[in-house]
């Protein structure tokens, strides 16, 4: 039973098509990957799960029900969080606050949502939430920190918290490891494994294919608006449309296996 | 622990203060905190909520006018006022339907075309509100200076109490800055950022025209000339100028930019008195990016 | 009738195009409202009212326009070169300039409107049925010329490409070496020398007073939002609507509502079109 079901979703810009029929499915406490070269569409896709972008053909259903006619906040309320490619946090605002924000969900949800949109932002619900999530991702630390103060690597992982402090059913992760070190790559890769050992289903685009393998147990390739292929990572790394797909690019799916361009 | 007491120390001298000065002065300081009202009706729509409004000054006016008229034909004039407030909301919520959708220039120059339709629809209905001709006696006398003061005093320091709360310590003020910070991350997070736009205008109106009603109840006086958007202008330097998320940036600029320029009318011309207001707002941009308010913040550390 | 509706409605598009499209010009160059501008037309006015008497009406219109180059270069330097990237306080700082100015030159002029009398005022020429005064056709021939000046600026010379790069993306503009504070410099001084040229002109057909700058903005306003800001093309549109709707509206509906019309067309357009009419590029990437 699916969390996420795309079928045959197609996108245009005037006359240029986005995406193409494009299917996937993401069931609970998986990891998808997402993968293709730049401007295949995977920004897109997302945007349009998310309901940034209206979709001209084909069927998004999330949880079994159709969120077509959802806008983003209802869809966000339902239990699809993200991240952003370029990180989209409040700078001014600490960690704690940025990270509390992304609770309006519960906030407004509820039949009392109401009145506690006007509670104190240290209240005990809130504060517990957050104060939980920032452990989780390894910010205790940092919560009363400015993020405008905060190294870059570090203000993914605040976009994180964001995400899922919430505990949505669907994460959609846009490139989370761009810029980060090594460690922490690391620190991603467990908490993403973390994540899905909670059952949240998770989409992961990125370009870092060491860690798709890693992390993924299926992957999406799509090129040009199209899906060219979806099975385990190493499978994809032997499909001769991928290769084509990434011909020029560096191609490092592991699996245990020699690398490829360096 | 001593910074309540410095609290209710600074109230208390406040509270004396009428007791000090000559009824010139006073007179000043009451309408500079009428004023602020509005000012805070622009830190709470475009400092808190990011949204540009340059027609502030029309949900003044129906404030000012529905008090005035109602008053006159005889209704209590408390009840006036809030009917004038709830007018005023009325009429935010519905700028505010096209308005949520509408982005910087965009919003400043539409909010700006529907407070000039207000003024005009003030000047042009003389049946109503007898147009230039100016609406006079409104019937709200009886009350002297001293309780003015401690009215106004008590409503603005409410008012700087709950938008500091919202600012400072509630969920509402950051769902407010998300949507004014990222608009895109807001809606990611679960937050509907129309119904939010449209909430902010239509309370921000409501604030504006409170402070109408408390101007027409003092002043007792009306004319459209006092709503126009050059009015509208002066509540966003005002509010600029005391650093445009600060109300309480907003209740100093407000009694800077009134009390000073009105104290060099000895100079004798009026048009003194506003080149000096206008210099004034250029030197605290030029030299006080964020305002009094920013100001206040830097002295707190 | 309908040759008077035509000559008004084109005198009025005239003055609102020239303030207009240095509003546009500007604004597409720094991003920011120019809310001196008005008075940069009102300026303009007294200036060429104070100097005919010794240069004559040609002489007075370039020493409007002179005055104004040196307006708009201060205007700059005081109201938008520091607020680089804080553009609301720009937009402030050129409101409190504009109180500045009222201000002066009601010290110098007094409050009380006055005419503006020039040679052209006085006589007509007839065409067919209609009689149009010799000063509004100077206007409508002047506008008209100093437009198409503009835009053969803007489409065919190296400053115009310039322009256009600076208020296409600011960064690559810079990385191209273009020197994007002269660039805003130029842009606030021809917009100031148009706004001089259309107090100089339009100032004989009314009087003018030291608050004549309000209306002249109020109206500019509305061609933008139909033309869209920063686009000079459909800015003279946009104020060629607007001139003649009010011309039309003076006489068909009334003349105290003809601010309204415009204004309630603008709020009637932005209704139905949240980003303008003609839409800017979309930047919002996800």
């Amino acid at each position: 039973m699916s969390v996420l079901e795309l079928s045959g979703v197609s996108k245009r810009f005037g006359g240029l098509r986005a995406l193409s029929e494009v299917s996937l499915s993401v069931s609970p406490g998986e990891v998808l990957g997402l993968i293709g070269p730049n401007g295949a569409g995977k920004s897109t896709l997302v945007s349009c799960i998310t309901g940034v972008l209206r979709i001209d053909g084909g069927t998004i259903r999330f949880q079994d029900c159709d969120i077509q006619r959802l806008p983003p906040h209802r869809r966000a309320r339902r239990g699809i969080a993200r991240t952003f490619q370029k990180v989209r946090l409040a700078d001014q605002l600490t960690v704690y606050e940025n990270v509390a924000a992304g609770l309006a969900s519960h906030w407004f949800a509820r039949a009392s949502g109401w009145p506690s949109v006007f509670r104190p932002l240290s209240a005990a619900s809130v504060a517990q939430a957050v104060n939980r999530t920032l452990e989780r991702v390894g910010l205790g630390d940092v919560s009363g920190a400015i993020v405008k103060s905060l190294p870059f690597g570090q203000r993914h992982f605040v976009e994180i918290a964001r995400a899922i402090v919430s505990e949505p059913n669907l994460l959609l992760l846009d490139e989370p490891a761009t810029g980060l070190t090594e460690p922490e790559r690391e620190r991603l890769a467990t908490l993403v494994k973390d994540i899905a050992a909670q059952g949240c289903a998770q989409m992961l685009i990125e370009h870092d294919l060491e860690l798709v393998g890693r992390l993924c147990n299926r992957v999406t390739v799509i090129n040009q608006g199209h899906h060219i292929f979806t099975g385990a990572p190493a499978a994809a790394q032997r499909e001769p449309e991928v290769v084509r797909a990434y011909l020029g690019m560096n191609l490092l799916i592991s699996g245990g296996g020699d690398d490829a361009c360096g | 622990m001593s910074k309540r007491v410095l609290l209710i120390a600074a109230v208390a001298v406040l509270a004396a203060l009428p007791l000090t000065f000559g009824t010139f002065w006073i007179n000043m300081v009451i309408t500079a905190l009428i004023f602020s009202l509005a000012v805070f009706s622009v830190n709470l729509l475009t400092g808190l909520t990011g949204l540009l409004s340059f027609g502030q000054a029309g949900f003044v006016g129906i404030g000012a006018y529905t008090l005035g008229v109602l008053a006159k034909q005889g209704h209590p004039p408390i009840l006036a006022g809030l009917y004038g407030v709830l007018l005023a909301m009325l009429c935010g919520f519905l700028l505010g339907l096209p308005a949520a959708r509408l982005k910087g220039h965009y919003l400043a120059i539409g909010t700006l075309g529907f407070g000039i339709l207000i003024y005009q629809l003030l000047t042009n209905s003389v049946d109503i509100t007898r147009g230039p001709m100016g609406l006079i006696g409104i019937p709200t006398g009886g009350l002297d200076k001293q309780t003015w003061y401690l009215i106004m005093l008590s409503v603005c320091l409410t008012m700087l109490a709950a938008l500091a709360y919202i600012d400072r310590y509630s969920a509402l003020g950051v769902v407010l800055k998300m949507v004014r910070h990222d608009e895109i991350a807001a809606q990611a997070s679960g937050i509907n950022i129309f119904a939010v736009k449209l909430i902010a205008f239509t309370v921000s109106a409501g604030l504006a025209g409170l402070s109408g009603a408390l101007f027409a109840a003092y002043v007792r006086f009306l004319t459209p000339d006092l709503f126009n958007e050059q009015e509208s202008f002066r509540y966003m330097m005002m509010a600029v100028v005391g650093g445009i998320g600060s109300p309480l940036g907003g209740i100093i600029a407000s009694l800077m930019l009134t009390m000073i320029p009105e104290g060099l009318r000895v100079l004798g011309e009026d048009n003194y008195r506003l080149l000096v207001y206008g210099t004034m707002v250029l030197f605290v941009l030029w030299f006080l990016p964020s305002g009094i308010g920013g100001l206040i913040e830097r002295l707190r550390k | 009738m309908f040759g008077q509706i035509l000559v008004n409605g084109l005198v009025l598009s005239g003055g609102y195009a020239l303030v207009a499209v240095g509003l546009t010009l500007t604004f597409g160059v720094m991003r920011m409202v120019n809310f001196a501008e008005g008075q940069s037309v009102m300026i303009g006015a007294f200036v060429a009212y104070t100097t005919v008497p010794y240069v004559g009406y040609v002489g007075a219109i370039a020493a409007a326009m002179a005055v104004n180059a040196v307006l708009g270069i201060i205007l700059e330097r005081t109201a938008f070169r520091p607020f680089r990237g804080v553009e609301l306080n720009g937009l402030i700082a050129s409101m409190g300039m504009s109180i500045v100015l009222v201000n002066v030159a009601e010290l110098v002029w007094g409050t009380t409107p006055r005419p503006f009398e020039t040679i052209y005022n006085e006589t007509s020429i007839n065409f067919g049925t209609v009689g149009v005064s010799v000063q509004r056709l100077i206007c409508v021939a002047a506008s008209g010329a100093i437009l198409l000046g503009l835009w053969w600026l803007i489409q065919y010379t190296s400053l115009g490409r310039k322009f256009r790069a600076v208020s296409e993306d600011h960064e690559t503009a810079a990385a191209m070496g273009i020197d994007v504070n002269q660039v805003s410099r130029l842009a606030l001084v021809i917009g100031s020398m148009m706004a001089a040229a259309a107090g100089a002109l339009a100032g004989p057909v009314n009087m003018i007073a030291p608050d004549m700058g309000r209306t002249e903005m109020l109206n500019a306003f509305a061609a933008i939002i139909l033309g869209g800001f920063g686009n000079v093309n459909g800015t003279i549109l946009g104020a060629l609507l607007i001139g003649m709707i009010q011309s039309l509206g003076a006489v068909y509906v009334s003349n105290a509502y003809s601010t309204s019309i415009a204004f309630g067309l603008l709020v009637l357009t932005l209704i139905f079109f949240p980003r303008g009419l003609v839409p800017e590029r979309v930047d919002e990437n996800v």
